[in-house]
């Protein structure tokens, strides 16, 4: 993979992944090498994987999910840093949600749900892809996130519309 | 089927909010660009290291085995000098001292009427037509120069 292929997957996926690895990590800083780390990888494969983007959120979860069990024997440190943790996004106010409030929803899911709900929102990964990401069958996937969002609907206090699907 | 078909509008309502959101900066990018470099040439030098590494376990391995091919080395050769001190032989209490080399290889020569000392000594005094009245020694006659009194003078018999 060239230097220039890399940087064109990086602006498209480093601030998702990065995201995704903070539903792991509490400290911003461990979730930034460890996308650093998952495109180090990337460029050092002789052949380039079918699904690049899944590839790189399979590494990056696997990546997360190591340093966090050698992270539990800090734990004091790492319940310190989660105090002190840094927007999950950016402040936007077009959007019509703060950013905060998500952040803090998003947070109070399960780990699992959380994982579902940022692999399909901002991953941007089909439901297929996060079955085989997670290791759950997809109907288990697409009720947890339907479920997800429920939640975080009722914790944004956002209304319900009257539209039909 | 596509499970996400079965999302009503409400779910899709908040998925839409939400993805809107924009997920805060992460790494830099020029880090991890760097970092790759860095890992590269770091790749590069392994590489290196480790061919060096083959090829010296290679070269003694191979002077082992020449040299184990070649047998035991050669015991060295060489000589040994022992010194045994021995014993002096007891002075004859009747042996006379040794004569100063200077006096009797004088006397010797002197004594010698065909020596070049008197051929000298006769020249000088009555001239070159003395030498016709010099005789030459007689075959039989023993050498103007008698032979070194080595053992004598190392205290041995002289006979």
């Amino acid at each position: 993979m060239t230097p220039l292929e890399l940087a064109a997957l990086f602006d498209a996926h480093a601030r998702a992944l990065t995201l995704y690895a903070r539903g792991f990590l509490a400290d911003p800083q461990q979730a930034a090498d460890v996308v650093q780390e998952a495109f180090l990888r990337l460029m050092s494969q002789a052949k380039a994987p079918k699904s690049v983007r899944a590839w790189l959120y399979v590494c990056v979860r696997n990546e997360a999910l190591t340093l966090r069990r050698s992270l539990r024997r800090r734990q004091a440190r790492h319940e310190a840093v989660a105090t002190m943790t840094p927007e999950w996004f950016e402040r936007d106010f077009a959007s019509g949600l703060d950013a905060r409030a998500a952040r803090e929803a998003l947070q109070e899911l399960t780990p699992e749900d959380r994982e579902v709900v940022v692999l399909r929102i901002w991953g941007d990964l089909t439901l297929r892809e996060i079955s085989e990401i997670t290791r759950r069958p997809v109907s288990s996937v697409f009720h947890v996130y339907r479920q997800a969002l429920a939640e975080i609907r009722q914790r944004m206090g956002i209304h319900e519309s009257n539209r039909q699907p | 089927m596509n499970p996400t078909g079965n999302l009503n509008n409400n779910e899709r309502d908040i998925e839409r909010l939400l993805a809107a959101l924009s997920p805060a900066a992460g790494p830099s990018r020029e880090d991890v660009l760097f970092e790759a470099g860095v890992r590269a040439g770091r790749r590069r030098v392994h590489a290196w290291q480790g061919l060096s590494g083959v090829l010296t376990v290679a070269l003694v391995t191979a002077l082992v085995v020449s040299a184990s091919m070649r047998g035991p080395a050669p015991a060295p050769q060489g000589s040994v000098v022992q010194f045994v001190p021995v014993a002096a032989p007891a002075k004859a209490p009747d042996a006379s001292p040794v004569e100063p080399v200077s006096t009797f290889v004088g006397a010797t020569l002197e004594s010698n009427p065909s020596s070049y000392l008197n051929a000298r000594n006769v020249v000088l005094k009555d001239g070159l037509d003395a030498l016709s009245r010099l005789q030459p020694p007689p075959p039989s006659a023993k050498p103007a120069r008698a032979a070194f009194p080595t053992r004598k003078m190392l205290g041995g018999d002289e006979s």
